[in-house]
């Protein structure tokens, strides 16, 4: 099969999935839950409530709704978003640029840490260097995300100030808005720190920065430890074969041979899976973004499906789903073209 | 008939021999096993250890009281004590991960292996069901299920596993795909055996370690999720003093009184470190290319 065949193929799948996955969400937020309970509160006259049905076209069939709700989804007139205080379109285009500077940041930090451990960890193979580095990513992949993100919470914005009297770091929120109306911050893209770089404004991005530094290492933390041991075993792999061997006994020296010959193959896993993590984290850490209320999409989810805010729920999914799968194929074509030994 | 079959059980033995010793030569593994052997300790004798009634037993007095010798991990804000808390809670979360990997794997190899041993149409279909899930964001489909039947500990294991299985089930089709055309398979197919029992008897324990290896792990993955969903407040009563429970009741005290919450992530953490060693080991002494 030729490249761009399969990519066709992938892409009609793609769709099936998408449509799957708005049926899923449509049954689970309006027809299991109620998707009136967004709009009713103690304080709702019952009277009211055959209008907002009649309003929200909850009095329709279930299967003219989804027909609604797809038709919707093209037009991109997805609604309210109770939650998120504004127009649905508007909420995710508020939200969605703070998960991605947290997970550019996120990443960043993950491999720059996780590379080079796996790198020694393979040269090191069985020795102290590489138990210690096993240990780090096995303890990285075991940790509960919630109590990693409290307890650096507690370190950095409590311990460190009043033990030692050092400058604390922000625990919560995505930047100061006093500090922001005394600098003049204007959004421009929604990515704070590119906007107050683009105004030159530097305490505007340091601030947004120092906000963003714990949810990253948050974030990292837990992915650190995936790339390590791909990295290690994708190393020792490449390090077995016939060429680095033959490299080798051509004389040519270590640093060449890893960093040169044995680094490139061995880093195309982990590209491909760097890009899923990518794609994983985009859709939203609800975790994490919940314990800082960084205002991302997982912030987002999180609420609407606490107070099931339906229309939320159901634009949230399908977003998170389109990147992950638009990612996922973007992934397996990159693999294909780094590594032409791949067929489909 | 008889020599060969004798023949290949010594082999067996053999090669089951080989394993134990690998795995009792390696440390990281008898350090997962020591952990995880531990925690299985605390979840079935913890409620003789200490008074079952401790969740109860609230004492204002005494709220919020840092680590001592009388409260070794310090008293929560309703004057419990946190130590006896954590016994007690060990049987929660052990019970959970276990039974949600348990089912899920069993749902995941019958569904898997099916799938993929009928392959056709009816493979196509599942195949895209399960993208649908993994497309699905996972945490958020467990959150939903909760909404639906209700916040407590068994519809917590419920939601996990409507997320879990659909992992076991790619695996497991992965597998039987590969072994189905072994001349084996092929062997018993002209013997004319069912194909049921060609499948069950012969793909599936050939199939199966890698599904056993991912399992181990994914005991503690499902214990941090299943701790994480019940931190957001999706879980048990605060009776039931399940790990992630008392994080979340620790959360409001962070500044004040952290070792509210610093003791109860702790233990998820260890358990879920020891389920990783044990999983970490098993593959490579499972993985006869890995062997060296």
């Amino acid at each position: 099969m030729k490249l761009y065949e399969y990519v066709i193929r992938r892409l009609a799948l793609l769709i099936l999935v998408l449509l799957g996955v708005t049926l899923l969400t449509f049954i689970l937020s309006r027809v299991l839950l109620d998707p009136l309970a967004a709009y009713v509160t103690e304080r709702t006259n019952p009277k009211m409530i055959p209008a907002i049905k009649r309003m929200h076209g909850f009095d329709r069939p279930y299967w003219e709704q989804y027909f609604f709700y797809l038709r919707d989804l093209f037009t991109l007139d997805l609604g309210w978003s109770k939650v998120g205080h504004m127009n649905m379109v508007d909420a995710i285009a508020t939200h969605f640029p703070a998960t991605a500077e947290l997970t550019i940041l996120a990443i960043v930090i993950t491999l720059i840490v996780g590379i080079p451990l796996g790198i020694v960890s393979a040269l090191k193979n069985n020795q102290l260097a590489d138990h210690a580095s096993r240990i780090f990513s096995l303890i990285g992949i075991s940790i509960p995300v919630f109590w990693l993100g409290l307890s650096l919470q507690y370190f950095f914005t409590y311990w460190i100030k009043t033990a030692y009297g050092l400058p604390a770091l922000p625990s919560t929120g995505r930047y100061d808005p006093v500090l922001a109306i005394n600098t003049g911050f204007k959004k421009i893209t929604g990515f704070i720190v590119l906007d107050s770089l683009i105004q030159g404004n530097l305490i505007m991005a340091g601030d947004a920065l120092a906000h963003l530094i714990l949810p990253a290492i948050t974030l990292a933390f837990l992915n650190i430890g995936v790339i390590t041991r791909l990295t290690r075993s994708s190393m020792l792999e490449v390090l077995r074969q016939d060429y680095i061997t033959m490299a080798k006994s051509y004389g040519l020296p270590q640093r060449l041979v890893i960093y040169k010959y044995a680094l490139k193959n061995a880093l195309i896993p982990v590209v491909s899976v760097t890009g899923l993590l990518f794609g994983g984290l985009l859709g939203g850490a609800i975790m994490t973004e919940s314990i800082f209320a960084f205002p991302g999409m997982g912030w987002l989810s999180y609420r609407a499906i606490v107070y099931n805010d339906s229309n939320t729920v159901l634009a949230y999914v399908v977003v998170a789903s389109i990147i992950y799968v638009v990612v996922n194929l973007v992934v397996d074509i990159v693999y294909a073209w780094l590594d032409p030994r791949i067929k489909y | 008939m008889e020599k060969s079959g004798s023949k290949m059980r010594e082999l067996r033995i053999r090669e089951l021999k080989y394993a134990l010793h690998l795995f009792s030569s390696n440390k990281l593994v008898l350090a997962g096993t020591a952990i995880v052997l531990f925690y299985v300790f605390l979840a079935i004798f913890g409620r003789f250890m200490v008074d079952v009634n401790e969740p109860y037993m609230l004492d204002f007095k005494n709220a919020l009281k840092p680590p001592s010798s009388e409260h070794f991990f310090g008293t929560d804000d309703l004057g419990r004590d946190i130590f006896r808390l954590i016994i007690l809670g060990a049987a929660y979360d052990m019970a959970v991960s276990i039974f949600v990997v348990a089912v899920s794997v069993a749902i995941g190899t019958v569904l898997g292996s099916i799938s993929a041993y009928l392959g056709g149409k009816f493979d196509e279909a599942f195949m895209r069901i399960v993208d649908i899930l993994f497309a699905f964001p996972g945490l958020l489909l467990a959150m939903a299920i909760q909404m639906i039947l209700g916040k407590s500990l068994f519809n917590l294991a419920l939601a996990l596993i409507l997320v879990w299985w659909a992992g076991y089930a790619r695996l497991m089709r992965g597998q039987v795909l590969a072994e189905k055309e072994k001349l084996y398979v092929r062997a018993a197919k002209s013997l004319g055996l069912p194909g049921y029992r060609t499948l069950f008897k012969h793909i599936l324990p050939n199939a199966f370690y890698p599904l056993l290896v991912s399992a181990t792990m994914d005991i503690g993955g499902v214990m941090l999720s299943a701790a994480g969903l019940s931190f957001i407040g999706l879980g048990p009563t605060p009776f039931e003093p399940e790990w992630g429970s008392l994080v979340n009741r620790g959360a409001p005290f962070l500044f004040v009184a952290p070792w509210l919450m610093f003791f109860p992530g702790l233990m998820i953490l260890l358990a879920s470190l020891g389920f990783n060693l044990v999983g970490d080991g098993l593959r490579d002494i499972l993985d006869p290319r890995l062997r060296r």
